[in-house]
């Protein structure tokens, strides 16, 4: 395990930018090692390696590259039911463009929609 | 009676005279009117559209996701995306001990005792979601291409369409 002055100097990056990583990784549910309260990020050699290779590219590039899966807490069953839900909404979108553009919808568009797609079972 | 307690007796007595003489304090200023009573929807009808689960701290994608981890399936057989009122309220409960714990839904369900549901579960509801999304693509591009908009973006609508 390195320390974040160490990581940060083996991936080319300032160890401030380095601390702002670790904070977005954490949003996204990757717990790095802590080291004793107050000493910050334990960053483990592979994950640093993933960070030099993916430097430059987005942050969603880092987070699926497969160094990083052991450290994602998230519980697999979660991971999927927030995924149901990111594309229920974006079919609550859909459906709300359908109406709007039809105006009332008049032809029931979401209806045949929705028909094509289950056959009228639910 | 022994001269303290008339002392005593003397001393109340001048106590409630001045304590008369002080004037009225002042009523307490009427109660605010409750906002959270003001902003809840209106409790009429049986079912909830999805959308009026939304509010200030609550966005769409919260509540879309609460409906997925407890394992909800909002569409009915028409189409439309509402939830029954018991549905709602267990959703909206989630979404409060989301707000609750520092943004986690890990801890909200935790809280709640909830379980989300089991990997093939999801699975198949995003294949379902996924068709309902490919059947929409082209009744999208033809209801683009037939609104009122600019001619280049009704020019996309229909290549979107004839793609489906």
């Amino acid at each position: 395990m390195l320390t974040t002055g160490d990581a940060a100097e083996r991936a080319g990056l300032t160890p401030r930018r380095l601390q702002q990583l670790a904070h977005a990784l954490r949003a996204h549910g990757v717990r790095l090692p802590q080291a004793p309260y107050g000493q910050g990020t334990l960053w483990p050699p592979e994950v640093v390696e993933a960070l030099r290779e993916l430097k430059g590219q987005g942050l969603e590039a880092l987070l699926q590259d497969p160094r990083l899966q052991a450290y994602r807490t998230a519980p697999e069953d979660l991971a999927a039911a927030l995924a149901v839900g990111e594309v229920l909404e974006v079919v609550w979108g859909t459906r709300h463009v359908l109406k709007t553009l039809a105006r009332n919808d008049p032809y029931n568009r979401w209806g045949s929609v929705f028909k094509n797609a289950f056959g009228g079972v639910v | 009676m022994s001269a303290l307690e008339a002392r005593l007796k003397a001393l109340e007595e001048e106590v409630a005279r001045l304590r008369a003489l002080l004037p009225s304090p002042p009523p307490p200023p009427p109660s605010p009117p409750a906002a959270a009573v003001a902003i809840t929807a209106p409790d009429e009808g049986a079912e909830v559209p999805l959308e009026d689960l939304v509010g200030y701290r609550v966005s769409l994608r919260m509540v879309c996701e609460a409906v997925a981890l407890l394992g909800l399936w909002p569409f009915r057989a028409d189409g439309r995306m509402i939830l029954t009122r018991a549905e709602a309220s267990r959703v909206s409960g989630l979404v409060s001990a989301y707000l609750n714990h520092g943004l986690s839904w890990e801890r909200a369900l935790e809280a709640l005792g909830i379980t989300p549901p089991p990997v093939e579960v999801s699975l198949e509801r995003l294949m379902a979601l996924g068709r309902l999304l490919r059947a929409a693509r082209p009744v999208l591009g033809e209801a683009i291409a037939a609104a009122d908009l600019p001619p280049p973006i009704r020019e996309m609508g229909r290549n979107l369409a004839r793609e489906g």
